[in-house]
């Protein structure tokens, strides 16, 4: 993970749009699904039943939580991507999995065709699901994939008309069959509240003919939350669960705030000379630390006895049921000068009858340095086996340094059953870089690798370009200069690169981190190898770049400060 | 006593862990899907022998199940693997399915809810909380305090035989045994390593969070038989509450210390532990009004449901305002409501403090509840009615609530041997009775139940035998259905007598309390029912400084 400093990368502001290439937004799924004015769809994405079927009825649910799948050969780089990150988040987050079909029946064809659309639920024999252009983000492979499951949008149901008004009035002449809402006899909302946050609601400006909402939330707090296209809502995967009656997720995962008084389960290794020790907020520490204790966001965390030589704790048992996991920790290390203190977290492998540490690999991170007085995230991917536990080991005096005053911290440890992302970069002060930043202003961050070597930048405008829209952000993606180039193919096509500002709420199951993908190809963005062509830049820092490519309104600026966990002890993770 | 005292009186009778049936001499794990039961419906028999007490805890354990996870246990018909319930020596069970009549024991001293709901999680396939293959890194077992030849009952399990569905040890588990298990002389025989769970394990009150859990990951379940409901407000979009748009007034939802949209501010309650709830806005009104909200479609799998519900009304002298709860019958199409009935009316002063109404409704199986305030003439412009933590639980309320105000203060000035009388309540039946509560030690509280003179006594056969009478110290607890409340039940006998005859003079011999009356009969019940501790630290047994105690008959 690179860090930023507010201090280190004023030196590489500048001002003005630069080169660069925006991805063409085609908008929201009933957007896209406009552009075909000769299909038969009903609710902007929904294929007609051909009976009067209902949804209550259960002869319209999958029979089974494995529901075979086949990639149709139409589909491009970039929609197979987002299918297979929305499979991930299914098996994450319910009971439900797509595996290749084989001979089954009954299946799901995803394909690209004109739009964005699915039926709703099983059909019987092949049904297509279409993530056409324009349609390739993970949560619309969600959103469309939940319709093929048996789920209708939520401003259909019932009683929609208790929360949300349908504007006629700005609807798009002949686009009002796409406002339908279904009885009770046809949805079933499985005791959900009316969700205002699922990936199911459409936005408040589907199928407007002016501009102007055609869904108008009855309380204006709601007005700017529907349309949310991260990932599934709480409510989502509840609905789902009760639906197909799952009682554990497919991926496990595991999180912990040490919050609670049984800390999740941890346990001190009874043979070391340290422990680990829960530590609430305003309490006096149990551990001899001489130095001031941080803040949190919780109440409490575990903190290190720093006068001992090694402390290490190890977590239950943990499962997986896959190859990669992304490891997450926060930690907290003030040093003093010439401290060797460190912090390690390793994979132990464990007997597989009585659960005993066999042995404890080498660390997958090892923390060491002084941060400053600041709360830090380390993300890594691990390759854990299927029963393990996780061991955090602390270094605290270590040979021949004999120092007092080092505090050492951790909180926050999640493991999740997916790979982390490929990089990620933290900048520091982020309220401080708001406030001070115009429209036009950007930084960049430091070069970057790919794991196939390739070298890049993200550049962003905090305050959005001129180009953005009115109180967005905007970020692009710069091929740069790398030590690997000689020995790389180019151009870099063909990748599909997806960047996210990290909703780094507690409870890492249940972010919804904001996201948006670009395939590197012929038609945007340069790919070729970075050559002197555009070094001409004051603040370059001597990089030389490609022309970016990316999204001058990436997000919302006011999403970024006031809702969720998008910022963290200040800190923005892209 | 717990599961192990009562069943050591017994010998061992060839129990392992203290009230496990060892199954055939292999060695089978519960991890092997043989010992699953195949469906989580599964036939039970009540054997002729049990007692009313018994029958009691088994419905109630059967209750808590259908409240929390997807089994249920109706009566057998003719099915071939059943359970039969019956009481026999101690309390025991086998783990998972044995194949046709699985017996289940529930013997004297056995009868409570919990230890049923105990034995039950055994008969489904679950070891106790100790017997965890990880247990050492959170106990260990003091053997100096055990008889040698019974240390067996601290076996721990492998993994190729228990599985705890990624559920972290659980202190607080029902499957838990009690820090003095098996002990020889009073010794603790477990001992927690963080001293913080010492008093934790054992409880025998209900399912933990975790237990729930690992039941639901194990027979896989996303929602329980029973549908409950709870809001506390705190979330923006109010667990769905909507205006009724076709009268005059609205409720607002009113943040402590965040938002104050009317300028209420010189009026409106503060909460203890939560910052949300929903306030009658009278600001607009002209004269007398009404505004009602309504819930989204709820539903039942229940006949009758426990409906709870926070107001607080702080009322102008003479003012006639109120709040009604009704429950709206709807069109099954397209939810609007058709009629209502009332199932509850508050009128009057209530003074500036939170109350709490328990009221068991009859509710249809798809409904939506209407909570009506009435304003009056705009004279009573200083009215204050609020509401928070409405919660319906798919089962009946107890017979009768008793609240305990200013408990801190009461307990401050008790000494030992001060008793509490409660008001006058009646069971369903008519009998009058109250409870007295005293204070000893300052270290536990104890609960008596006694008949007591009512307006019906001539009409009713005495004595008053063969009730079974449960009493609980409520946790209120924001979340209705997580609560833990600690209960006992006794079973009026002859063993009681005369403390259950009509109540009309002085009972020459009273049985447990010294204290009886003319009006009111010596009261029968529990010395130590509960620490103070326990009601002063844990959970929320205390909230706004009051305990209320539960009354079922």
């Amino acid at each position: 993970i690179l860090r930023f400093s507010y201090l280190y990368f004023t030196a590489v502001t500048g001002k003005g749009n630069e080169n660069e290439l925006d991805k063409e937004d085609k908008g929201d799924i009933f957007d896209i699904n406009a552009e075909f004015a000769d299909t038969d769809l009903i609710d902007g994405d929904v294929i007609p039943p051909t009976s009067r079927n209902t949804l209550v009825d259960e002869g319209r649910h999958w029979p089974s939580t494995r529901i075979p799948v086949v990639m149709g050969s139409n589909l491009g780089l970039e929609a197979i991507a987002v299918i297979l990150e929305a499979r991930q988040e299914y098996e994450m987050r319910t009971c439900l999995t797509f595996p290749d079909r084989t001979d089954e029946k009954d299946y799901i064809e995803y394909q690209s065709l004109s739009g964005c659309y699915s039926s709703v639920g099983m059909v019987g024999g092949p049904q297509t699901i279409s993530i056409g252009p324009g349609c390739e983000k993970m949560a619309v492979a969600e959103h469309e994939t939940m319709h093929a499951i048996g789920i209708y949008h939520e401003q259909s149901r019932t009683d929609r008309d208790h929360y949300v008004r349908i504007a006629l009035e700005n609807v798009d002449e002949g686009k009002e069959h796409n406002f339908n809402s279904y009885p009770y006899s046809v949805v079933d909302d499985r005791r959900v509240r009316y969700d205002y946050d699922s990936v199911m609601h459409y936005g408040d400006t589907s199928f407007s003919s002016n501009g102007q909402p055609t869904i108008v939330t009855l309380d204006p707090a709601f007005q700017d939350v529907i349309g949310q296209r991260r990932t599934f809502s709480e409510g989502d995967v509840t609905k789902i669960n009760r639906m197909y009656k799952c009682g554990d997720t497919l991926r496990y995962s595991y999180n912990c705030n040490y919050e609670d008084e049984t800390v999740c389960g941890y346990v001190q290794d009874f043979t070391d000379s340290g422990d680990w020790v829960r530590h609430i907020v305003g309490a006096s520490p149990s551990v001899p630390v001489t130095g001031v204790l941080p803040t949190t966001d919780g109440s409490s965390y575990m903190l290190l006895d720093t006068s001992a030589a090694t402390s290490s704790m190890y977590s239950m048992k943990y499962k997986s049921t896959v190859a990669q996991q992304c490891l997450e920790v926060s930690y907290y290390m003030d040093l003093q000068t010439g401290s060797t203190a460190s912090l390690e977290l390793a994979i132990a492998t464990i007997d597989p009858v009585n659960g005993d540490v066999l042995s404890v690999g080498s660390p997958v991170t090892t923390l060491s340095g002084d941060h400053e007085g600041l709360w830090m995230t380390e993300r890594v991917t691990i390759s854990a086996p299927s029963e393990y536990k996780l061991a955090i080991i602390g270094n605290g005096r270590n040979k021949p340094h004999n120092i007092a005053g080092d505090v050492i911290a951790i909180d926050d440890v999640s493991v999740l059953d997916k790979p982390c992302e490929m990089t990620y970069f933290v900048v520091n002060d982020y309220s401080q870089i708001l406030a001070t930043s115009a429209r036009g202003d950007y930084f960049y961050s430091p070069l970057m690798y790919t794991d196939d070597g390739y070298g890049f930048q993200v550049k962003i405008y905090p305050v959005g370009s001129s180009n953005s829209k009115d109180g967005y952000m905007a970020m692009y993606y710069y091929v740069a200069q790398g030590v690997n180039d000689d020995s790389l193919q180019w151009p870099m096509y063909n990748r599909y690169i997806k960047f996210s500002i990290v909703d780094q709420g507690p409870d890492a199951l249940t972010r919804m981190t904001q996201a948006n993908s670009i395939l590197s190809s012929s038609s945007g963005g340069s790919w070729d190898k970075p050559t002197s062509l555009y070094t001409h830049h004051a603040h370059c820092q001597c990089q030389t770049r490609n022309s970016g490519y990316g999204f001058s309104s990436f997000m919302s600026v006011s999403d970024i400060q006031n809702t969720r966990h998008f910022l963290k002890h200040d800190q923005l993770m892209v | 006593e717990d599961i192990f005292e009562i069943n050591q009186k017994f010998g061992q009778q060839g129990l392992t862990d203290g009230d496990i049936r060892p199954r055939s001499l292999t060695r089978n794990s519960i991890i092997d899907k043989t010992y699953f039961w195949p469906s989580t419906t599964i036939p039970v028999q009540y054997g002729n022998r049990l007692g009313y007490k018994a029958i009691a805890g088994i419905d109630d354990a059967r209750q808590e199940y259908e409240m929390r996870t997807c089994f249920s246990f109706p009566d057998r018909t003719d099915e071939e693997d059943y359970l039969l319930y019956e009481p026999l020596n101690g309390c025991w069970s086998s783990v998972g399915k044995q194949g046709g009549t699985q017996l289940v024991s529930i013997g004297a001293g056995c009868e409570w809810m919990s230890t049923i709901q105990h034995e039950m999680m055994h008969a489904i396939g679950i070891y106790h909380e100790q017997s965890r293959t990880d247990r050492d890194g959170y106990i260990y077992i003091d053997t100096d305090n055990i008889d040698p030849d019974l240390v067996y009952n601290f076996d721990k399990y492998s993994y190729e035989v228990v599985d705890n569905r990624r559920v972290a040890y659980d202190y607080n588990s029902i499957m838990h045994y009690g820090d003095t298990s098996f002990s020889t002389n009073g010794g603790k025989t477990i001992i927690t390593r963080d001293p913080a769970f010492q008093d934790v394990i054992g409880q025998r009150r209900t399912f933990s969070e975790g237990d729930v859990t690992m039941i639901n990951r194990m027979y896989p379940c996303s929602d329980p038989l029973r549908k409950s409901y709870t809001c506390n407000f705190e979330e923006e979009a109010i667990c769905g509450y909507v205006q009724d748009t076709t009268d005059q007034l609205d409720w607002f939802k009113f943040n402590v210390g965040v938002s104050d949209p009317k300028n209420f501010n010189s009026f409106v309650p503060l909460v203890d532990n939560t910052h949300g709830y929903m306030v009658f806005d009278t600001s607009s009104k002209v004269g007398s009004e009404i505004g009602n909200l309504v819930s989204m479609r709820l539903k039942s799998n229940s006949t009758k449901q426990c409906l709870e519900f926070g107001y607080y009304m702080d009322l102008v002298a003479g003012s006639q305002a109120g709040i009604a709860v009704y429950i709206g019958t709807i069109d099954q199409s397209n939810g609007d409501i058709l009629s209502a009935q009332p199932v509850l009316s508050i009128t009057g002063d209530h003074g500036a403090y939170w109350n709490t109404e328990r009221r068991t409704i009859q509710a249809p199986a798809k409904y939506k509840l209407v909570i009506t305030a009435k304003s009056v003439t705009d004279i009573y412009t200083d009215d204050v009615i609020a509401i928070d933590d409405v919660s319906i639980l798919d089962k009946p309320c107890e017979t009768s609530y008793y609240t305990i105000h200013d408990f801190s203060s009461l307990l401050a000035s008790t000494t030992k041997g001060d008793a509490v009388y409660s008001p006058l309540m009646y069971t369903d039946e008519g009998y009058a009775f109250k409870i007295i509560v005293s204070l000893q030690h300052a270290l536990t509280a104890c609960a008596f139940f006694a008949v007591a003179q009512g307006v019906n006594d001539d009409n009713l056969p005495w004595p008053f035998y063969n009730q079974v009478v449960k009493i609980g110290v409520v946790d209120q607890g924001p979340d209705a259905l997580t609560r833990m409340n600690q209960f006992f039940t006794l079973l009026t006998t002859s063993d009681g007598d005369p403390n259950f005859d009509k109540p009309t003079t002085m009972n020459a011999f009273n049985f447990f309390y010294t204290r009886a009356t003319y009006e009111v009969n010596g009261g029968w019940g529990y010395n130590n029912f509960m620490t103070l501790s326990d009601i002063m630290n844990t959970r929320d047994f205390l909230k706004n400084d009051a305990i209320v105690i539960s009354i079922n008959v």
